[in-house]
């Protein structure tokens, strides 16, 4: 490890400085001359007919400059994988926060007194809310047009039919066979309600379009490509036509993908020739944005009395709610992973992912993940109950180990889940006795894997011999922070000669979106690559220069020298200005990488708590992550990762909640939708195991998501631990807690 | 939710400026003092008042006094940080002090008043949204419709009341004053509390309550605020229990007077349980007394399905809380 001089080091974020200094400027912080506020109206019925849209007094009022519907917008429609969804509604509402008009004028608070006069005559229509009903072949198709959708860009191995927008199947060996050889049979359902990503930044877009019709975009987007292809496709535009310009990110979790807002900003401003910006309300934001999809789980599992699975049978079905956005995705993530980090050799999953009228679920931290792996983990549990076996123990015996194949294909070289357990039970105490009653303690292990993307960027030294890297991906989660740090590592330069920039679409080469824990891993690949590239450069023209050969030459510190010959020596900045003077060669090192095969990530986590048999509440005293990372780029960050990660999946585990009424998000603030403060949980204690990846830098794995997975099993198995309850349903409330002990001592 | 709707600011300088304000302006004016729950009821458009008057500016409404012979008064414009930083408060009234730091947020407490906290509004999960998300269904009793969300066919407004200070306020024995052009009255916190879901206090449109003032502690007495919630920060309670006992001996102390148990968040206003001083005066603090209690303070609510707490939980919680109270009064009379 100590052959690395910056990478593997826990450096502080380049960015840190600014963001706590509130210099970074966030989408809401553009302001162009001229510019307009925007504000969207969204439907208040969960499935209508539109009958009339009366913008008429909307229109009339004062500082109003453009009121838009279905009828000024694109037909077109966009999605990730389906294209299922409308700019704004064109002649039906399909749930409650739906995009129906919106206004553009001089104000904010005129554009919202504006939506308020535009009035809506809606023809109500039967609402589809639970996704087992809307699955059945007699079920009435939300999307009448289903058929005639495209393929968004995402390929995901699924197909669809009427209201399931997405089904994905996968088995191997033979389960009919395993479950035969299997002395007992567990069965168990787990459900999971709809959890929002809370970001404290809510979207925010400027459209400027040009007279020439050249087309600018700032976004908080995730992804600008991404973004600038969903505008270009809606617009039937070349892509040179658009720019999108990512802002500074303040959170988005996968929450960030899709464009809610950027379109109707495009309409506006065609319309008014002027800028229009659009930020949505915290409101906005938990009705109309992308939460995580609501799950429920069947899982069945044929062991041996020794604890040895034979067979296992997973069938998920997520509520997509009203468009279908990454839910195949999920669907599919859930299904593909659906036996867990273990050797099942006999294995039946499917994954559902069902129109309902509801809020559209999308990416929220590994979409799909905690889904399943809150059954699958629960489950193991019961599974060791029965049988009398130690959690841990039943996790050992059928954990992938070395030799075994993962989910993705890969087989495992090192016992990393072994690893992972054992730590995480010593860092909860596993088997030493508990400090006083009613307190247990639960483990969960859990597998992922990141994404593999074609990705570039480019490193230009500058006159002084500093460096500029650009970036095409969007920082938000410090990866331009493991950008710098590749970089300084390959030219042996300090931090602070580092200056990494994310571009926009013209500037920046093409790069994969912020998500599937993917930035670290594949421009992390490419800052490498790109920086070796640069080193190349500049040892070429220093050993013409100096008139030796490049072996004997040694880059240092922004100097070239020679070997055993000190005084024999060139600047960086020397080299390149005068490379550029009389070779004419500028050094620009470039990186770029074809997509990678995905990383094979397995962690376990473990949490102690103390359940109030009176109350139900739940009090945490300790919790533990241990992690397979690869290689940790940035310790730190890494630890913060899995700390955050672990935070949100407790919240989901404890107290989030987005509940629906009739289809009418009835919790639309922070005050109401509970997620959890500093003061709620004790601190979390990570431990990092670093089996290294094959193709990413320097050995390391994502990060990002992995750690959302296992808190809610984690959580639900210390309480079973506890007081002897098992809550099936997410989440575990002091209720539903008070409840199953009630039930229990009727029995 | 939506932006500010257009309002006319003052900032009175003393109180009998407040009042003649108060006098010319009527019910088309809303008092201002932290703001903490009326900005965002504006934003929600459930109140639009064209006059905002600020109790910020009027002299004294921040100040805290102790006398040992008449006890405390607070200003009602005082903050909830300020109380809970106050010596006398954290001195003689460590209860009140504990209650006013279970309210929102630190940075809730900063800007918060005292009197705000008092006069409340009440709440209900159709009520306290924005106007946006109301338009969905018609409008209930308190928006200024006929019909109620909780309560299906119900002619009255079950919002709930949940200020986390006024039960253990209600336990000391506190009173409030209400000032106006025509002089004040002092009426106890209880008779504040009208139990109307639409109009939860008694405080008239030309009045503003101006001091909240609490008897000096009796020897042997202890009081103590238990509220159950789902976070520990910027939550309202599931539900709430105050008491206050008096100790003497070892034993609860024979003046049925000296116990007092208020339920907060199972009604329109908090709750007295009526009885509670004969049931314990005199009794040994254990169990079999509290039970009894707990059980008739069970029986005198009827939670309604208005808050995050289902009513068949909030009732469950009743009897829980009131003798986790109990006994934490009971202690603190003891230490």
């Amino acid at each position: 490890m100590s052959e690395y001089r910056v990478v593997g080091k826990s450096v502080p974020r380049v960015d840190a400085r600014d963001k706590v200094a509130g210099k970074c400027l966030f989408g809401a912080d553009i302001k162009l001359p001229g510019m307009l506020q925007g504000r969207m109206l969204y439907s208040t019925r969960p499935h209508a007919r539109i009958l009339n849209i009366d913008t008429a007094r909307a229109e009339r009022l004062p500082g109003v400059r453009a009121v838009i519907t279905g009828k000024d917008v694109p037909r077109r429609r966009f999605g990730t994988i389906v294209q299922d969804e409308p700019v704004m509604a064109l002649d039906k509402v399909l749930f409650v926060g739906d995009r129906v008009a919106a206004v553009a004028a001089d104000s904010l608070d005129t554009a919202e007194e504006a939506v308020s006069l535009i009035k809506v005559e809606y023809k109500d229509l039967p609402s589809l809310f639970d996704p087992r009903e809307a699955m059945k072949p007699n079920a009435k198709v939300i999307h009448k047009d289903w058929e005639s959708y495209g393929k968004g860009r995402f390929r995901t191995i699924s197909d669809r039919a009427g209201n399931i927008c997405g089904h994905s199947e996968f088995s191997m060996g033979d389960p009919e066979k395993g479950f035969s050889e299997a002395d007992m049979i567990f069965e168990d359902e787990y459900t999971t309600p709809m959890v929002h990503q809370g970001y404290i930044e809510p979207h925010a877009a400027t459209a400027m379009v040009e007279p020439s019709g050249q087309i600018t975009v700032w976004s908080t987007t995730q992804g600008q490509f991404e973004l600038r292809a969903d505008l270009a496709g809606l617009f039937e535009l070349p892509m040179s036509r658009i720019k999108v310009i990512p802002t500074e990110i303040g959170g988005a979790f996968g929450g960030k993908i899709a464009p809610l807002l950027e379109p109707a900003c495009v309409v506006l401003s065609r319309m008014t020739g002027r800028p229009v910006q659009m930020v949505m309300s915290r409101r906005d934001e938990q009705i109309a944005a992308r939460p995580r999809h609501p799950g429920l789980m069947r899982i069945k599992t044929g062991v041996k009395k020794d604890g040895t699975i034979t067979a296992r049978e997973v069938v998920i079905i997520l509520d997509s709610g009203a468009y279908a956005d990454f839910g195949p995705g999920a669907a599919y993530a859930a299904a593909v992973g659906g036996r867990g980090p273990y050797a099942i050799a006999n294995a039946r999953m499917e994954g559902f992912c069902v129109y309902t009228n509801k809020p559209s679920g999308g990416s929220y931290r590994a979409p799909g993940g905690p889904q399943v792996t809150f059954a699958i983990e629960s489950h193991m549990d019961a599974i060791a109950e029965a049988l009398g076996i130690d959690p841990l123990e039943i996790r050992l015996k059928n954990g992938l180990k070395e030799g075994d194949i993962s989910y993705i294909g890969k087989r495992i070289e090192r016992g990393a889940l072994r690893d992972t357990l054992h730590r995480a039970a010593e860092g909860i105490g596993w088997g030493e006795p508990k400090e006083g009653p009613n307190r247990g303690r639960g483990l969960a292990s859990a597998q992922w894997s990141n994404g593999g993307a074609a990705a570039g960027l480019t490193v230009k030294i500058n006159d002084d011999g500093t460096a500029s890297v650009v970036t095409g991906s969007v920082d938000a989660t410090g990866s331009n922070t493991v950008i710098a740090q590749a970089v300084a590592e390959e030219l042996n330069l300090p931090m602070s000669s580092i200056q990494v920039v994310t571009g926009d679409t013209d500037t920046a080469l093409n790069a994969p979106l912020t998500g599937g824990s993917m930035i670290a891993y594949n421009m992390g690949k490419a800052a490498m690559l790109a920086a070796q590239d640069t080193r190349r450069q500049i040892m070429e023209v220093a050993a013409e220069r100096l008139g030796v050969e490049q072996e004997k030459l040694r880059m240092e510190n922004g100097q070239v020298w020679v070997k055993g010959e000190e005084d024999k020596r060139l600047s960086l900045g020397s080299i390149t200005r005068t490379a550029q003077r009389f070779r004419g060669t500028l050094i620009v090192g470039k990186g770029s990488l074809p997509a990678p095969a995905p990383a094979f990530m397995m962690c376990s986590q473990g949490a102690e708590v103390e359940v109030d048999t009176q109350t139900g509440q739940v009090v945490i005293h300790k919790l533990v992550a241990s992690h397979d990372v690869g290689f940790a780029l940035n310790p730190d960050s890494v630890e913060g990762q899995l700390q955050g990660g672990m935070v949100q999946g407790l919240g989901a585990a404890l107290m989030e909640d987005v509940r629906l009424n009739n289809g009418n998000v009835e919790n639309p603030s922070f005050k109401d939708y509970k997620i959890p403060t500093a003061v709620d949980f004790p601190s979390i204690e990570t431990s990092i195991v670093e089996q290294n990846s094959e193709e990413g830098p320097y050995g390391a794995k994502g990060v990002g998501e992995t750690p959302i997975n296992p808190p809610a099993a984690a959580i639900a198995n210390a309480v079973y631990d506890a007081v002897g309850v098992r809550i099936t349903d997410l989440p575990i409330t002091p209720e539903k807690i008070l409840e199953a002990l009630r039930e229990k001592a009727d029995t | 939710m939506r932006r500010m709707p257009r309002f006319e600011y003052h900032a009175p300088a003393s109180a009998g400026e407040t009042a003649s304000l108060l006098s010319e302006y009527g019910d088309a004016a809303r008092l201002i003092a932290g703001g903490t729950d009326l900005l965002i009821s504006m934003k929600q458009r459930l109140s639009t008042p064209e006059h905002l008057i600020s109790l910020s500016s009027v002299t004294g409404l921040d100040a805290v006094d102790y006398d040992e012979k008449t006890g405390l008064r607070m200003g009602a414009a005082v903050t909830l940080a300020s109380l809970t930083q106050s010596p006398p408060i954290k001195d003689k009234y460590p209860a009140l002090e504990a209650a006013a730091r279970k309210v929102g947020s630190v940075q809730v407490r900063n800007i918060a008043t005292l009197g705000g906290n008092l006069c409340l509004d009440t709440r209900c999960w159709y009520y306290n949204q924005s106007d946006y998300w109301r338009q969905s269904r018609p409008p209930c009793h308190k928006t200024g419709g006929e019909v109620c969300h909780v309560v299906e066919g119900s002619k009255r407004c079950f919002a709930v009341y949940s200020g986390d200070t006024a039960p253990i306020l209600m336990a000391m024995g506190a009173e409030v004053k209400l000032m106006s052009g025509g002089g004040e009255r002092v009426i106890s916190l209880g008779e504040l509390f009208t139990g109307d879901g639409l109009r939860p206090n008694a405080v008239e449109p030309h009045e503003f309550l101006s001091e909240i003032s609490v008897p000096p502690p009796a020897a042997g007495s202890g009081v103590a605020y238990v509220k159950l919630r789902l976070r520990e920060e910027v939550d309202f309670p599931i539900m709430g229990v105050a008491a206050r006992v008096t100790m003497s001996d070892g034993a609860f102390g024979s003046a049925p007077q000296g116990f007092k148990v208020v339920l907060n968040a199972v009604g329109s206003a908090p709750v007295e349980v009526e009885g509670a001083g004969e049931m314990l005066a005199g009794k040994a603090p254990e169990q079999a007394a509290l039970e009894e209690v707990a059980q008739v303070a069970r029986a005198s609510v009827h939670p309604q399905a208005n808050t995050a707490g289902t009513p068949e939980y909030r009732r469950m919680m009743v009897p829980v809380l009131v003798k986790h109270a109990l006994t934490e009064a009971a202690a603190a009379a003891s230490s």
